[in-house]
């Protein structure tokens, strides 16, 4: 391999590299194709002494790319330094898919706090005029209906859907009570006919107070998983740099 | 030399080779390659690695082989660091040497 083969290589195994940066890498490696010529080498002896180009621009990527993720931790620079290593073969598998496992759980763990902030806030919201009405009416094919009312902790709500029937729930300081209307369908999809009405004390809280209950729980439980979350993620992060970092420093030298 | 010898003392070799003087690649892979053999082309990733520890700055000055050539100069904390390291090489060696001398004891 003579000097422009070798430079060809690396130059494009290199690709993606800002333009000064690469310039940068051509101007070393011809210096030192100049210096060793003046030192009386052919140019194939010292590409030879030099070795693979596509080697070397492997390492010099994730060189790069770790010294990029450290002066600014972007997810995107942690992306290359992933594929860096990765190109370089000194990513082990094994702990490659522990790493995967643990930032699926973690994404799961964040959907899940995020779910419960949320219900936390709708609680909270609901405290809010115009969150203590709502009426909804679909006149469309679903034919439903549902009006809730809510006053001093008691709460009436209507439903009514074609499938179902009519339901009218009441919910107060003592409990909640169900009827629904009879148009109710058995297995053999005959009408069964009659009132039925269900009597629940559920929680002994008044609706305001397990609203208020659910609020608080849902925002300070929710935002305190998020938090661990938050914390697990960077120390992830960390113990992967540093791993990332061990990898590269093994390569170093081969 | 092994190769996993050979790739934890490079860095250290290096780092010496500038310790008294500073250098240009093509000087310092010289200045190493009669007593390690290592691969020509790893010493720029090396150096860069060397520059993003802040060990090693980098100037341009002239050359009689036409454009300028880089030179890498040791920093403060390189200094602190091969002086570091020597102490660790030297406290490892006596050890293994130790072990090797049994022999003669």
């Amino acid at each position: 391999m003579n000097k422009g083969q070798f430079l060809t290589t690396l130059r494009s195994s290199l690709g993606g590299l800002p333009k000064t940066q690469l310039d940068e890498v051509i101007a070393d490696y011809e210096e030192y194709f100049r210096d060793g010529l003046a030192s009386g080498r052919s140019e194939e002896e010292i590409s030879k002494g030099l070795g693979d180009p596509a080697k070397i621009a492997k390492e010099l990527l994730a060189e790069m790319h770790i010294n990029a993720w450290q002066s600014k931790k972007s997810v995107a620079n942690l992306g290359r330094v992933l594929l860096a290593l990765t190109a370089l073969g000194s990513l082990n598998l094994f702990l490659a898919i522990p790493m995967l496992v643990m930032m699926s759980l973690l994404t799961a763990s964040y959907a899940a706090s995020v779910g419960v902030l949320l219900v936390g806030v709708m609680a909270g919201a609901s405290y809010l005029p115009g969150f203590n009405a709502l009426v909804q009416f679909d006149h469309g094919d679903g034919q439903t209906m549902h009006i809730v009312k809510e006053k001093d902790g008691r709460k009436v709500e209507i439903t009514q859907d074609g499938k179902h029937g009519m339901n009218i729930h009441v919910e107060g300081p003592d409990g909640t009570k169900d009827i629904h209307t009879p148009d109710d369908e058995d297995e053999d999809g005959d009408v069964t006919g009659g009132f039925h009405v269900d009597l629940k004390d559920l929680t002994g809280l008044s609706l305001s107070q397990a609203r208020g209950a659910t609020a608080l729980g849902g925002i300070g439980g929710g935002a305190l998983w998020l938090l661990v979350n938050l914390l697990v993620t960077r120390l992830l992060i960390r113990g992967f740099v540093k791993y990332a970092r061990l990898n590269y420093s093994i390569l170093r030298g081969e | 030399m092994s190769a996993q010898l050979k790739k934890g003392t490079l860095e250290m070799c290096v780092l010496a080779v500038l310790e008294h003087a500073d250098g240009y690649a093509y000087d310092i892979v010289s200045k190493l390659a009669h007593g390690v053999d290592m691969s020509e082309g790893t010493i720029y990733p090396l150096m860069r690695r060397l520059q993003n520890d802040a060990l090693v700055t980098t100037y341009l000055a002239e050359s009689e082989q036409g454009p300028p050539r880089k030179y890498y100069r040791l920093t403060a904390s390189g200094r602190n660091e091969l002086a570091k390291m020597k102490a660790e090489w030297r406290d490892f060696v006596g050890e293994v040497n130790k072990i090797l001398g049994e022999d003669h004891e």
